[in-house]
């Protein structure tokens, strides 16, 4: 079994807060020792869920990230205390590459949080979150998400068929392209017709769903809240405080690495999850 | 085939284009080490203007000690700040005809290595390590000539000899050093 998402089991909105946690945490608090804990805890988990490939492809996009904003940020910004050289009289400072490589950490790690979430958390997952209060929209977006795909899948086949036809200028792209939209109204038509003979808007929409909230889900749920409200707390209370313009500063009080604990096991939970599952995969499997 | 062949000379000759673009950027630019920017900025002060005109300038950010606890953690830890707020006391330097306020300002900062940056063509962003936002959200520099609030950008007031040019750090937009303008709308 190579996709497991043993954390995506869990119930939707277990996942959905964790994320949302996870992700605005990792937007807002500028500190170079959270960000790195931030990223290097999301590059631990995605080796536990994507294939070997796809974790050396998210690791070279984001060492790309890292240097171009290490390389940019200097151009743009020339605040800092220790000029390297002058460019048209500006100074290029060490600060600035240090702010854009911070920036790039950041960024590079809110990227990857959001392909994990956006690759565990499905549709249905977000049907079941919204779909009791804006039904209507979740299926209007559903639809017009799956026509986005559609007619990616259909121009792909329309333009095989046509090169192998040897039509391949730019009048037979147009041809195509009035062929595509025809094809999508009538499918449009199809669709509205079928959803209306299965009784589509008549009275409430009633749901299935799998998802029970069960016990673990309990526990881990207490334990984001508890964790992000701690870290969330101490960052407002000044116990994370970092600055690198205009001289790299860091504060560390007496709180300061008990955050750093804390933020560390928040970003270490879906890991942990998926450690859990497979342990008791093995253990369940020997026993049969 | 020929299709393969000019889809090829057209990448190539963008490629070419970017690097001569590329070559043509880093040709037209500057670059200085520390030594040569200090030593070019010497050799600047050094240098007698005849035919100018005769001005004086300051730069003061002695606002922000009446603000201590809205000025941001990186200026505050940094040891940046002299004790008075008097980056540059009263100086009179004589330069040429026509220059702006900008031009004085860098001219000075220059001569006393003091670090500016600006955005655009002369918006002062922060002077001496102190830029815009860094005692609030409505903080940043402004300048007055002779004892008024311009309302021109600094890179567009052109100086006159004898004009008296002041550089002051506002932690409320400008109502702290005396300026009424934005209380028109209160």
């Amino acid at each position: 079994m190579n996709r497991k998402y043993a954390f995506f089991d869990m119930h939707p909105v277990v996942s959905l807060i964790y994320f949302l946690c996870v992700i605005v945490s990792g937007m807002f608090f500028r500190n170079i020792v959270l960000e790195l804990i931030s990223l290097i805890s999301a590059f631990v988990y995605i080796t536990t869920i994507f294939d070997r490939g796809r974790v050396i492809k998210t690791a070279l996009f984001c060492g790309a990230v890292i240097v171009l904003m290490a390389l940019t940020n200097p151009l743009f910004s020339h605040n800092g205390v220790t000029p390297l050289f002058y460019m048209n009289s500006m100074a290029v400072t060490l600060e600035s590459v240090y702010y854009g490589v911070s920036s790039g950490i950041m960024l590079s790690a809110v990227l990857v949080w959001c392909a994990v979430f956006s690759d565990g958390f499905d549709f249905e997952k977000i049907s079941y979150i919204f779909g009791r209060a804006f039904g209507n929209i979740s299926v209007v977006i559903s639809v017009a998400l799956r026509l986005i795909k559609l007619i990616r899948v259909r121009s792909r086949d329309l333009a095989m068929v046509d090169s192998a036809n040897g039509r391949t200028r730019l009048k037979d792209m147009l041809n195509r392209f009035s062929a595509i939209m025809g094809w999508s109204f009538e499918q449009g038509i199809e669709l509205s017709h079928s959803m209306k003979a299965r009784g589509y808007g008549r009275g409430r929409r009633s749901f299935y769903n799998r998802f029970r909230f069960g016990a673990s889900d309990a526990a881990v749920l207490t334990a984001v809240v508890i964790l992000s409200g701690a870290t969330i707390w101490m960052y407002a209370v000044g116990d994370f405080g970092f600055a690198i313009y205009p001289k790299v500063w860091i504060n560390i009080t007496d709180r300061t690495y008990l955050g750093f604990i804390l933020y560390s096991v928040l970003v270490l939970i879906p890991t942990a999850v998926e450690i859990r599952d497979s342990i008791l995969w093995k253990y369940y499997r020997s026993g049969i | 085939m020929g299709k393969l062949k000019k889809s090829r000379i057209i990448a190539c000759l963008i490629a070419i284009l970017a690097v001569a673009a590329i070559v043509v950027l880093i040709i037209n630019t500057d670059f200085e080490t520390v030594d040569e920017h200090a030593s070019n900025a010497s050799n600047e002060a050094l240098e007698s203007v005849t035919d100018g005109i005769s001005v004086s300038i300051l730069i003061n950010y002695s606002t922000v000690f009446d603000n201590y606890e809205n000025l941001s953690d990186g200026v505050k830890n940094a040891g940046v700040l002299r004790d008075d707020g008097v980056l540059l006391d009263k100086t009179t330097v004589v330069i040429e005809k026509g220059k702006s306020v900008y031009d004085l300002l860098e001219y000075v900062c220059r001569v006393n290595d003091i670090a500016i940056e600006y955005n655009g063509s002369t918006y002062v962003q922060g002077i001496g390590y102190l830029y815009e936002y860094d005692c609030g959200p409505i903080s940043g520099w402004m300048y007055k000539v002779n004892g008024i609030f311009p309302r021109d950008a600094c890179g567009d007031y052109i100086l006159e000899d004898g004009d008296e040019v002041e550089w002051r750090y506002t932690c409320d937009l400008g109502r702290d050093l005396g300026d009424q303008y934005y209380n028109m709308g209160d």
